[in-house]
């Protein structure tokens, strides 16, 4: 596909179906365009940065990918932006096929970790800038650059320098710069974790809002997993170059597939325990304690003899009750606002953390108090032990 | 925080004592010496070089005019004006064609690892290691007539008699080129060195060419470095003596050689005086421009 083929696809959505992508155009452009990749892989000093990895994005889908530093996902980015090409895979957008053209012909935009805006020109003029290249009439580019600047609400300051600006006000200039020319895709390299936190909550609504609005296919690169989680559509686990689950926060959240995501998404407990029978819809387990469990399966098909149970410290309940019973003891105590939290040793000194609403009777706990605890077996996942 | 604050008002009380060595210097090697000629230029000369302690103002007017030998009325004369013209569009022609050199040559070290931008830098400045009178006549063996190119360009038989390029304007900016084109890299790849990467790459993902990201993205963003570079080839290609002197083979005269000669030959001490107040003028305004330019790029 020639670069003039592509511009004129990205020129040719008007100007105007910014605020109302329901009327876009019905010709080619108007058909469901999903982002593919297959196989992809990439090196660079003979080290495996992102290992065969196959994902497919959606069209207007908000995609996350979510890992601590280092795990690759920065480096998937820059693939499908086009700053580095993969050594096996192909990326295509559509029926076009991506891999082979440079990131000056692929109609994906970024916005980048620390905005690099153009210091060069004021804010109208970083907005303009794709637009230019692209050899937009100025006509449409004022109109434009208005638009989008009014959809960031920046339009005060469009003659500002971006030196003058606060941080916040940079990262809605370098969001309204990659939104200007329509991209099919939008690239988010952490784009909040510069922002204090107050600043980073309120961008991440303003952020949903104009995905929302303007149907825009998204991927989102942070390591802030309640960012993740709030704003995904779907997001992918990474770790050393892989990923892990790709699921919506929900179906992750309740249903990880191993240690690693349980543990990366919200806090977690482990417990080892050993597989006694398997059917199709339940394992059951018997826990060190000698208690036997019923676990429905979920993400993971365990193998017979040790297996991990995972269950989330807000499911824990004080007191005996039907379900999972453990006897631990209070080693520590949090006040966390609105909840409590707890952190408990089992008998072998496994540690358990238990998180609940404030009450009487949690807030009369003392520290060294031995404590029967219970778990609803519906609460309990086996999860796999991450390589 | 305090501890910055406190370094930052302690300068601020002993920076004046901090810059006397510098201000002395300043002092004694540039002002005084510049103030003498100034007041040279305004004395009469003495037979046989050296001033004679009478004012006036003939040094400036001989620039502009000369006696007429019979009716001793002042004839306008534009040959001052000619040496002093070649020698700005000369320098500035330097300049131009340093920068179009030096750019794509800072740029491709910028690029590089900073290992291997060191060894560049050292490579860049290896010709300093001799004295620029070597350098210049080692340029005369090349291009000369006998030289290393018309000795190649003939044996292997392209042409049968040399090419005349010693003692040609052409000569003069080549060696003034060659001269020169270190004080232009070197800023220039300061500032290409402090020049985010990212913005680059945000030029590429906002559809420019390379093309359009070095003009629009790159000289924008380095116009400190290019103020200082040409800064630095302008002046002293303005001022200077040896190079166009020797590869110029002193057929058209520059504003140094003009000089030169007035010290030298010419025993008039107080028209090189004021030729070389105006060259100073010359300088000031070159200086002038360029902190115009980074003033704007700021």
């Amino acid at each position: 596909m020639g670069k003039g083929e592509n511009m004129e696809r990205v020129a040719r959505r008007s100007p105007l179906s910014i605020g109302s992508t329901d009327d876009r155009p019905a010709d080619a452009a108007s058909v469901r365009q999903d982002l593919v990749l297959e196989s992809v892989s990439y090196a660079i000093a003979g080290r495996q940065v992102v290992k065969d990895i196959s994902l497919t994005v959606r069209d207007g889908e908000f995609f996350t990918l979510l890992g601590p530093s280092g795990c690759g996902k920065t480096t998937l980015l820059r693939l499908i932006a086009g700053f580095e090409s993969p050594q096996t895979g192909s990326i295509s957008l559509g029926a076009t096929r991506l891999e082979g053209l440079p990131a000056a012909r692929r109609p994906i935009n970024t916005v980048f970790q620390n905005y690099a805006l153009f210091p060069h020109l004021n804010v109208a003029g970083n907005v303009a800038f794709g637009l230019r290249m692209l050899k937009w009439s100025r006509e449409d580019i004022a109109e434009r650059v208005d638009e989008v600047l009014g959809l960031v609400q920046l339009l005060d300051l469009r003659h500002r320098r971006v030196s003058e600006l606060s941080g916040g006000q940079q990262q809605r200039v370098a969001l309204a710069r990659a939104l200007a020319p329509s991209p099919k895709v939008l690239l988010l390299d952490e784009p909040l974790s510069a922002l204090d936190l107050k600043l980073r909550r309120d961008m991440q609504v303003e952020l949903k809002r104009i995905q929302t609005e303007l149907r825009q296919t998204v991927i989102f690169v942070t390591h802030d997993q309640e960012e993740a989680l709030s704003m995904s559509d779907r997001i992918a686990i990474m770790r050393d170059g892989d990923i892990l689950q790709c699921e919506t926060p929900a179906a992750l959240y309740t249903q990880p597939a191993d240690r690693f995501v349980a543990a990366f998404l919200g806090e977690a407990n482990f417990l080892s325990a050993k597989l006694r029978a398997i059917d199709n819809f339940h394992a059951t387990v018997e826990m060190r304690n000698g208690q036997t469990a019923s676990i429905a399966l979920g993400r993971h098909m365990p193998a017979p003899g040790e297996v991990t149970v995972m269950f989330r410290p807000e499911d824990v309940e004080l007191g005996s009750g039907p379900g999972l019973s453990l006897t631990a003891s209070v080693i520590q105590k949090s006040y966390l606002g609105s909840d409590l939290s707890f952190q408990l040793h089992l008998r072998d000194g496994t540690p358990v953390k238990l998180r609940s609403r404030a009450s009487a009777a949690m807030e009369a706990l003392r520290i060294g108090q031995q404590v029967p605890l219970s778990i609803p077996f519906e609460q309990l996942r086996i999860v796999g032990e991450t390589r | 925080m305090a501890a910055i604050v406190n370094h930052r008002t302690s300068t601020a009380g002993s920076g004046l004592s901090l810059a006397a060595p510098a201000i002395v210097l300043a002092v004694v090697l540039g002002c005084i010496p510049l103030a003498f000629v100034v007041v040279y230029s305004l004395l009469t000369p003495a037979s046989f070089g050296g001033v004679e302690w009478v004012a006036s103002a003939n040094a400036y007017r001989s620039l502009l005019f000369r006696k007429d030998l019979f009716s001793e009325e002042l004839v306008f004369s534009p040959d001052h004006l000619m040496i002093f013209g070649r020698s700005v569009l000369l320098a500035l022609a330097t300049t131009v064609l340093c920068f179009a050199v030096g750019f794509p040559t800072a740029a491709y070290m910028a690029s590089r690892s900073p290992r291997a931008r060191k060894w560049w830098v050292l490579a860049i400045t290896i010709p300093f290691w001799t004295s620029l009178l070597v350098r210049t006549l080692a340029l005369m063996l090349i291009i000369g007539d006998q030289g290393l190119i018309n000795g190649l360009l003939i044996r292997s038989g392209l042409i049968n008699a040399p090419v005349a390029m010693l003692y040609t304007d052409f000569a003069v900016l080549l060696g003034l080129l060659y001269s020169f084109l270190p004080f232009m890299v070197l800023p220039l790849l300061s500032s290409l060195e402090k020049l985010d990467p990212r913005l680059l790459e945000a030029g590429a993902d906002l559809y420019a060419s390379r093309w359009r990201i070095a003009l629009q993205i790159v000289l924008p963003n380095i116009r400190p470095g290019i103020a200082a570079g040409c800064l630095l080839v302008f002046v002293p290609a303005l001022g200077s003596y040896v190079v166009p002197l020797i590869l110029g083979g002193g057929r058209s005269m520059m504003a140094g050689d003009l000089i030169a000669l007035q010290f030298g030959t010419s025993r008039n001490w107080p028209l090189g005086s004021a030729e070389s107040v105006v060259l100073v003028l010359f300088v000031a305004l070159a200086f002038a421009l360029s902190n115009l330019v980074r003033r704007r790029a700021a």
